[in-house]
């Protein structure tokens, strides 16, 4: 196998320096030469080099795996050099990102979306026992629907639970605890108090978190436009200055439309904290208990509507009983964030803090570092005078890429 | 031929080529594509080609002079932060001419792994 790779090597240098392109440096072709001889035994699938081809069933043509694809282009798109794949010089960009929309098109649909919507569909349409939260659909703890059915919520969508603290405790260890009629009350009463007047169609599935919005950004489809051609794969899948259409307010961009979305939730959540305040109240009156009054509680200000609230001390508690008792202590300075005035008294402040130090770590984030990879055969120093021998090394330089075998470098510090 | 008792060094996945198949993998497993351990291999083999092709077909020779500005020596790898530097290249029939970079980072292995000779 060896002997076979190496000649398909030598065929490949003899290949790349008799067509030498233009922008390619002289010690680059090792280096291409490399990249095939790298994936030819494994992708080919022929030779004894089979760790990868075991793994992978289906033999395809080299230049078709995918693999070979996305390394080509991301060489490509680093402009080490001119490689023997890439168009004619200037059409380098578009080529490359056209033929990456084309691949990103063909991609399919990742499954898990899809059956997100079918669930969320089968959820709207027959409302079945057993109720999962989908995202959007309710970001309040829902009540049971159906004779004590168990509701779960997904993983991850139980952030609510953090501000939804003051609900809970209402529920639990009185009379609501009974879910049927804790159901059947919590229903009237947002009929009465808020079906009218938000004009919601009607009966079925009405839940105090039912939110009237759109539906959630996040179910879009990712296989839309995509920067640069690139299929991204950690978030969002569209531009931020995208236009989103919202319900009554027309196209919106991303942030505006958060913040509407974020409203929303918060009214929504506000409303079923005050029905079912007002159902315990209800059910505490109904039972001969003593008459309380909603009025006389003072409603502790949402999370989402204090974050929203310039005027607000968010993250800090706030409002009007505890207001007087902050303007008389003394301000808490803050400790965690990005208080610039603040001098922090832990720090050393030592030399080796210094910032430049760091410059060995950080790279300035350039797309393509300075930076030489090797091997050390000796490094040896006299005073201030060092000399090394290195070995075997890829060189990145400028822009540019090159290898040796051997280097010899001198240096004071 | 490589056995799973002699691995090779991973850092030649910092360079460019490295960084690129890395990425192309990188995109391979979020789209569910290839398997993980599936990339872990092909990198292992990266490492093990880079390695003996760098030991093997590469040739040239080059020197650098500048003024150090930094060294750490740490687990056995040299890292230099070199400033004003200037590589010069022989090969034969003449290399590509001098270069000069204001700034260069050296991550260097030890060339005898450690319990070798």
């Amino acid at each position: 196998m060896e002997l076979g790779a190496g000649l398909l090597y030598s065929a490949l240098v003899a290949y790349y320096e008799g067509t030498t392109p233009r922008f390619l440096p002289p010690l680059a072709f090792p280096i291409l030469g490399l990249l095939l001889f790298l994936l030819h035994p494994a992708l080919e699938g022929g030779t004894s080099l089979t760790l990868t081809s075991a793994v992978a069933p289906r033999v395809a043509p080299i230049a078709d795996t995918p693999i070979v694809q996305v390394w080509q282009q991301k060489l490509s798109d680093l402009k080490i050099a001119h490689f023997p794949w890439d168009p004619p010089a200037t059409e380098d960009a578009q080529g490359n990102a056209a033929a990456a929309q084309a691949r990103a098109a063909q991609q399919p649909q990742p499954q898990h979306l899809q059956h997100q919507q079918q669930m969320s569909h089968q959820h709207m349409q027959q409302g079945q026992p057993q109720i999962k939260s989908e995202p959007g659909v309710s970001h309040y703890p829902q009540l049971p629907q159906n004779g004590g059915v168990k509701v779960k919520t997904e993983p991850g969508l139980e952030s609510q639970n953090m501000y939804g603290l003051s609900q809970q405790p209402n529920l639990a260890g009185n009379p609501t605890h009974d879910p049927q009629l804790a159901a059947m009350r919590a229903q009237q009463n947002i009929a009465q108090k808020f079906g009218t007047l938000q004009g919601r169609p009607a009966p079925g599935l009405v839940l105090p978190g039912m939110n009237p919005g759109p539906p959630p950004q996040h179910q879009r489809p990712t296989n839309g436009p995509h920067h640069n051609g690139i299929p991204q794969h950690d978030g969002a899948d569209y531009f931020d200055d995208a236009m989103i259409p919202v319900e009554g307010y027309g196209l919106l961009t991303r942030e505006q439309a958060d913040n509407i979305l974020l409203r929303r939730i918060g009214m929504a959540e506000r409303q079923g904290a005050k029905a079912a305040e007002e159902l315990s109240l209800a059910l505490l009156s109904l039972k001969g208990g003593k008459k309380g009054k909603g009025s006389a509680r003072v409603r502790q200000l949402d999370a989402y509507e204090e974050a929203h609230n310039p005027n607000s001390s968010y993250p800090y508690p706030s409002g009007p009983y505890l207001g007087e008792a902050l303007s008389s202590a003394p301000q808490v300075s803050q400790l965690d964030g990005d208080d610039e005035s603040e001098i922090d008294e832990d720090a050393i402040n030592s030399d080796l803090d210094d910032p430049e130090e760091d410059e060995i770590d950080n790279d300035d984030d350039d797309e393509v570092p300075q930076i030489m990879l090797c091997m050390y055969d000796k490094v040896q120093r006299t005073k201030n005078k060092w000399k090394c021998v290195l070995k075997d090394g890829v060189l990145t330089i400028n822009g540019r890429e090159y290898v040796f075998h051997k280097a010899n470098g001198e240096y004071e510090w | 031929m490589a056995t799973a008792q002699t691995p090779y060094y991973e850092l030649y996945r910092r360079s460019s080529i490295g960084m690129a198949l890395t990425d192309a993998l990188d995109d391979l497993i979020s789209e569910g594509r290839i398997a993980p351990q599936l990339a872990m291999k092909i990198l292992s083999n990266f490492d093990r080609h880079v390695t003996e092709v760098l030991a093997e077909k590469v040739k040239a020779n080059l020197t650098f002079k500048g003024s150090l500005d930094t060294y750490r020596f740490c687990d056995e790898v040299w890292t230099f932060l070199i400033k004003n530097v200037t590589f010069k290249f022989q090969q034969q029939g003449g290399g590509p001419p001098a270069v000069t970079t204001d700034k260069i980072k050296i991550v260097s292995c030890n060339s005898k792994r450690p319990g070798e000779a």
